[in-house]
């Protein structure tokens, strides 16, 4: 996978931040999404569907580690840099 | 006013500001004189969590349930558990000849009238205030104020189970279930397990623990919850669900066989036919 395809990924992720949150121009890469509110535990189960539809990786909620998702870094390092 | 009457003020804050959107889903006029002093401030420290949507949607929910149930079955006694700073009892229209018990700690529901009152705010059905706590004997109190349980009853039970322990929940609704004549009716909701221990909610519930009123009990499987505890579920929607604000509510509706989501559960319950007591058993054998 080159670094190019990585990054068309993780803006699928971020735009669909942006697009539930209008006030938002922009997600820091390291910002906490959960501290910041941009994720809540009501949208957490369709944002889990994304990051499984985008990364192709299944992802098991009852198992899942809350900090692999909780900033847009931590997704591309666990879901999305293969 | 203890702890759990705070609640009651953050949930009534919830319903002003629905009420003065323009898409709101219903319209409660006494919900900002009733949220105050602490509603509002305590809408900003628990926000997050979605509970301002779910309690927008549950309120519609159960004012709907109520008035279907009451024109569908002909039941005229209703009983309103812990309803807190709600004011069905003024804003729903009801049939002739029905009689409302609300039931709730004596200083709140003392409150409650004073602030009605200064209001000039009557209500719009017979309603008895049964001034009692539900951790006790309250079914006697009920009884006394003029409840007969001989009668089909609808009883609401509105953000009440999760305050409770699994035990304490299950009492609650077998002493309701015992009080009920078959064909009576239950409206209430509940919340998954999955919700209580999900780690994106814990902030939420760390703050309510803080305040002293922690959400204790939750259930991924409401149907057989109310099934061992004297009630068949006739309605069970989640919110975002049609008839449960599928156009107001914000979220996806998370599909029933993913586990470990955290959810809410919006139900309406019919008392279960119950097996005969041994000895009738034996007399009809």
């Amino acid at each position: 996978m080159t670094q190019q395809q990585t990054t068309a990924r993780i803006d699928q992720i971020k735009e669909w931040i942006l697009a539930k949150h209008k006030n938002r121009t922009d997600v820091g890469v390291d910002e906490d999404l959960v501290d910041s509110r941009l994720v809540d535990s009501l949208s957490f189960v369709e944002f889990v569907f994304l990051i499984q539809e985008v990364s192709g990786v299944e992802i098991d909620m009852d198992t899942l580690n809350i900090s692999d998702i909780r900033t847009l870094a931590a997704i591309e390092k666990h879901f999305l840099a293969t | 006013m203890d702890d759990i009457s705070y609640t009651a003020q953050w949930t009534a804050a919830v319903r002003a500001l629905e009420t003065e959107r323009s898409d709101g889903l219903f319209r409660d006029e006494y919900a900002r004189c009733l949220a105050e002093p602490r509603g509002f401030e305590l809408l900003d420290r628990y926000r997050g969590a979605g509970v301002s949507d779910f309690v927008a949607v549950r309120t519609r929910y159960m004012d709907d349930a109520l008035t279907r149930i009451l024109g569908e079955t002909g039941i005229r006694q209703v009983v309103l558990l812990a309803n807190g700073m709600d004011v069905r009892t003024h804003r729903l229209d009801w049939p002739a000849g029905t009689t409302a018990y609300e039931v709730d700690h004596g200083p709140l529901l003392d409150e409650k009238q004073a602030r009605l009152a200064a209001l000039a705010a009557e209500p719009r059905v017979p309603t008895v205030p049964i001034r009692a706590d539900l951790a006790g004997d309250w079914l006697e109190a009920l009884k006394s104020g003029g409840f007969d349980p001989a009668e089909r009853t609808l009883w609401i039970a509105e953000g009440l189970l999760f305050f409770l322990t699994e035990e304490q929940a299950g009492r609650l609704l077998e002493t309701v279930a015992g009080a009920s004549p078959p064909e009576s009716r239950l409206v209430v909701d509940m919340t998954s397990a999955a919700l209580l221990r999900h780690p994106m909610t814990q902030s939420f519930l760390r703050r309510l623990r803080e305040d002293g009123t922690p959400w204790r009990f939750g259930t991924d499987d409401p149907e057989g919850f109310l099934t061992a505890h004297g009630w068949a579920v006739e309605d069970l929607r989640q919110p975002g669900e049609p008839g449960a604000g599928e156009r107001r509510w914000p979220y996806a509706v998370p599909p029933r066989e993913a586990r470990g989501v955290p959810r809410s559960w919006l139900i309406s319950a019919v008392t279960a036919d119950r097996p005969l007591p041994p000895e009738m058993a034996t007399v009809l054998t």
